[in-house]
C-alpha cells in the first residue's frame, strides 16, 4: 500500500510554494523600490554667440553631454533665446541677468543656477575712426540693443561723456545686425559685445568705453525653468558638471581650449583670448558665493538692475530677488 | 502504449501561473517596444520631410536675396526639435553657408556629415533619406537664381538635416519598462490571488480527493471525503463515497455468502416479511429452488414446494435464518 501513497502535501510542495511567493513578492518590492522608469527629460539650453557661454560648447565637444539628454541650441540672438523660453520650447537659457529679470517679470518662472561670466570690458562702445572720445558722439547715430545691458552701458556712457539722450540719435538693433550696420555706415557708433566687439576692432573701430569701467554691473547667467529643476534636477546637475570640467580645462590649457572654441565664434584663438580678458568667468567656489544663501552676491546686483529697468520702462515690476537664484545644482551641493 | 504523465498541482500550480504570466508580460513588453520603435522611425522620417519642406522656400528666398543669415532664427527654432542633431544649408560644392552649429559655417559639410559626399547629387525637390549613425539624414536640393546681376545665374543649394534618435529610443525604453513594471506589479498581485484560489478550490480538493481514493484503496470503504460544496470535484467525491458504500455492501454480502456456503446445514435468510433474500447451496439442494428463483419469494412458498422428510416447517413467517440440520427439522435462528 505504501507504494500507492502520494507525496505528502507537507513535504517539498509548500516549501516550493513559499519560495515562489517570496521570489514574486521580492520582485514586486524591487519594482516598487526602483520606482518609476521615467523617460529622461530633455534639457534644451538656448544660447546666442558669446564667449562667456563657450565653456558649455567646449563641454559638449569634450563629450560631456554625448550620453545625456542635454541639447545646446545655438540661436542668433538672445532675443531668440528669450522668445523660445517664453514659448516653452527651451528648458533653460544663457542670458544676461537683466534678460532673466525681464522674463521673470513676464511670468516665465526661471531660477539662476550659474553665474557664467561678469563683463569686465567685453561689452563696449565702439565708434568709427574720427570719433576719438565720448564727447565726439554728439549728433551721431548710436546703435544699441534694446535691453537692460544696453541701458546700463548707455547710462554709463552718457554719464562718462557728460551727454544727454537728446545729444545722440539712438537706434535700436539686435546684435546680429551690428556688424552689417557698422560696415554699411548705418551707424557711427555701437554699444556691442564680443565677438562683434573684436570683429569691429579688426575693422578699425575705436574703443571709447567698455564694461571694465562699471565692474560687476553686467553679468551673464544660466537660468532654468523652475518646474524642470523641481522634477528633473539630474539634467541641470550634469550640465553644470560638464560646464565646470570645461572651465577647469580652459584654465589649465587656455591656448588649446581657445583653438577649439574660436571657430564657433568666427574668431581666431588670439582674438578669443583677447575677448576673455574682458570677462571674468567665476569658478565653482565663486559661484557658490554668488548664488548660495540669503547673502548671495547676486541679490544686490539684481535689485540694482531691476530698479534701473523700472526707470527705463524695461520692466513693469520688480521680481522677488530672494527667489531668483539657487546654488543647489552646483557640483558638490547637497 | 502512451502513458499520461501527471504532476502534483500543489507544487506546480504557482509555477505554472507565474511562469505563464511572466512569459505573457515579456511578450507584451517586447511587442510594445517594437511597435513604439517602429512608430518613432515612421514619425521621424515624416518629421524630417516636413522640416525640409518648411525650409525649402525660405532658403530659396534668402539665397536669392543674399540674406543667408536671415535663416538663422528658423534653423535655430527647428534645431530645438527633440531629435534634431544638426541642420545645415550648403552650396552645391558642399560648403556650409549657415548651420545650427556655428562651428560648421564656411567648412565642407562632409567634414561633419561623412555621408554628404555620396548624397550631393540630389535632384531638385526630391528629399533623400538615409540611415546614419543613431538616426537619419535627409537632404534636399533647392534651385534658385541669384538676383542683382545682369544675367541671372542658376544656382543650387542643399539642405541637410540630421537627427539622432538615441534619446527618443531611450524614452521609449523607459516608458516600456515603466509599463512593464506596472504590469508585473499588478499582474503578480493578481497571480497571488489566482494561486490562492487555485490552491483553495482546485489543488486542495484534488489532494483531499486523492487521499480519499487512497483510503478506499486501503479498504476503508465507508470513509467520508473531506470535501463539501458544489462542482465537479465535490460530485466526484460524492460518487466515490457512494462507490465505497456499494463496495462495502458487496464485500459484506460476499463475505456472508462465503460463510453460508461453508455451513453443512441448509440455511435460508429472509427479510422481515419472510421473503427469501439468501440461501446456501445446501438449502438450494433441499428445497429445489435455486437462489436466483427463490429470491423475493415468500419463505412458505419455497418450503411448501420442497419435499422434506418430516415437515417441521414454521407455520408463521419469521424473519431470520431457517436452517435444517441432520434432525431434518427447520429451526429458526433469530438475527
Amino acid at each position: 500500500m505504501d507504494s500507492m501513497r502520494r507525496p505528502s502535501p507537507s513535504g517539498s510542495g509548500p516549501l516550493l510554494f513559499r519560495i515562489v511567493i517570496a521570489a514574486s513578492l521580492s520582485l514586486v518590492l524591487l519594482l516598487v523600490a526602483l520606482g518609476r522608469f521615467e523617460a529622461p527629460s530633455l534639457l534644451r539650453i538656448g544660447t546666442n554667440q558669446w564667449p562667456g557661454y563657450e565653456p558649455l560648447y567646449l563641454a559638449r565637444a569634450d563629450g560631456a553631454y554625448s550620453d545625456a539628454p542635454i541639447q545646446l541650441i545655438e540661436l542668433p540672438s538672445s532675443s531668440d533665446v528669450m522668445q523660445q523660453l517664453r514659448d516653452g520650447v527651451l528648458e533653460g537659457g544663457a542670458l544676461t541677468l537683466d534678460e532673466t529679470l525681464t522674463l521673470i517679470s513676464e511670468g516665465v518662472d526661471l531660477i539662476v543656477v550659474l553665474v557664467m561670466d561678469i563683463s569686465n570690458g567685453a561689452d563696449a562702445l565702439l565708434a568709427r575712426p574720427g570719433i576719438e572720445q565720448l564727447a565726439d558722439l554728439r549728433d551721431h547715430v548710436l546703435g544699441v540693443e534694446l535691453s537692460a545691458v544696453g541701458a546700463v552701458m548707455l547710462d554709463a556712457v552718457l554719464e562718462a561723456g557728460k551727454l544727454k539722450m537728446d545729444n545722440l540719435k539712438i537706434i535700436s538693433m539686435p546684435v546680429d545686425r551690428h556688424l552689417r550696420a557698422f560696415e554699411s555706415g548705418k551707424v557711427d557708433a555701437l554699444i556691442t559685445f564680443e565677438p562683434t566687439r573684436s570683429l569691429l576692432l579688426d575693422r578699425g573701430a575705436q574703443l571709447l568705453f567698455d564694461s571694465s569701467r562699471i565692474p560687476n554691473r553686467i553679468i551673464d547667467v544660466l537660468a532654468v525653468r523652475r518646474d524642470v529643476l523641481r522634477e528633473h534636477g539630474d539634467g541641470p546637475r550634469q550640465l553644470l558638471r560638464g560646464y565646470f570640467a570645461a572651465h577647469a580645462r580652459m584654465r589649465s590649457d587656455p591656448d588649446g581650449s581657445a583653438r577649439r572654441m574660436a571657430p564657433r565664434l568666427n574668431l581666431n584663438s588670439e582674438q578669443l583670448l583677447a575677448a576673455y580678458r574682458g570677462l571674468i568667468l567665476p569658478d565653482l567656489d565663486e559661484n557658490r558665493r554668488w548664488l548660495n544663501g540669503g547673502n548671495a552676491r547676486i541679490i544686490p546686483i539684481a535689485r540694482h538692475l531691476a530698479a534701473l529697468m523700472l526707470n527705463h520702462g524695461l520692466t513693469s515690476r520688480l521680481p522677488e530677488s530672494q527667489d531668483l537664484h539657487s546654488g543647489a545644482w552646483l557640483p558638490g551641493s547637497p | 502504449m502512451n502513458r499520461i504523465r501527471s504532476i502534483p498541482l500543489s507544487h506546480t500550480l504557482p509555477l505554472l501561473f507565474i511562469g505563464l504570466f511572466l512569459i505573457g508580460a515579456l511578450l507584451i513588453t517586447a511587442l510594445e517596444y517594437w511597435q513604439a520603435s517602429k512608430t518613432l522611425v515612421t514619425r521621424e522620417q515624416q518629421e524630417l520631410r516636413s522640416q525640409i519642406n518648411l525650409l525649402a522656400l525660405p532658403v530659396r528666398r534668402a539665397l536669392e536675396r543674399h540674406r543667408v543669415d536671415d535663416l538663422s532664427p528658423l534653423i535655430g527654432s527647428l534645431s530645438a526639435h527633440p531629435a534634431s542633431d544638426a541642420i545645415a544649408i550648403s552650396n552645391a560644392d558642399g560648403k556650409v553657408l549657415v548651420a545650427s552649429r556655428y562651428a560648421w559655417r564656411g567648412r565642407p559639410v562632409s567634414e561633419f556629415i561623412p555621408e554628404a559626399s555620396a548624397l550631393r547629387h540630389t535632384q531638385n525637390g526630391t528629399t533623400r533619406l538615409v540611415k546614419v549613425g543613431h538616426g537619419y539624414l535627409a537632404v534636399n536640393a533647392v534651385d534658385y537664381y541669384t538676383s542683382g546681376k545682369a544675367i541671372r545665374e542658376p544656382r543650387r543649394a542643399l539642405i541637410w538635416i540630421r537627427d539622432d534618435l538615441r534619446l527618443e529610443r531611450r524614452a521609449i525604453l523607459h516608458n516600456t519598462l515603466d509599463h512593464a513594471s506596472w504590469l508585473l506589479g499588478v499582474g503578480l498581485l493578481g497571480m497571488f490571488a489566482l494561486i490562492y484560489l487555485g490552491r483553495r478550490y482546485i489543488a486542495r480538493p484534488l489532494d483531499a480527493l486523492a487521499r480519499h481514493a487512497q483510503r478506499l484503496a486501503s479498504g476503508d470503504y465507508l470513509a467520508k471525503p473531506d470535501i463539501v460544496g458544489k462542482g465537479e470535484i465535490a460530485e466526484l467525491a460524492a460518487h466515490l463515497h457512494q462507490l465505497g458504500q456499494r463496495i462495502a455492501t458487496t464485500v459484506a454480502a460476499l463475505k456472508e455468502s462465503v460463510t453460508l456456503d461453508s455451513i453443512g446445514d441448509a440455511v435460508i435468510v429472509t427479510d422481515a416479511e419472510a421473503r427469501v433474500t439468501r440461501m446456501n447451496l445446501v438449502a438450494e439442494e433441499l428445497t429445489g429452488w435455486p437462489l436466483a428463483k427463490a429470491r423475493g419469494k415468500p419463505l412458505l412458498e419455497v418450503l411448501r414446494s420442497s419435499t422434506p422428510a418430516r415437515d417441521s416447517r414454521p407455520s408463521t413467517p419469521y424473519s431470520g435464518y431457517y436452517a435444517r440440520g441432520s434432525s431434518s427439522a427447520w429451526r429458526i435462528i433469530p438475527r
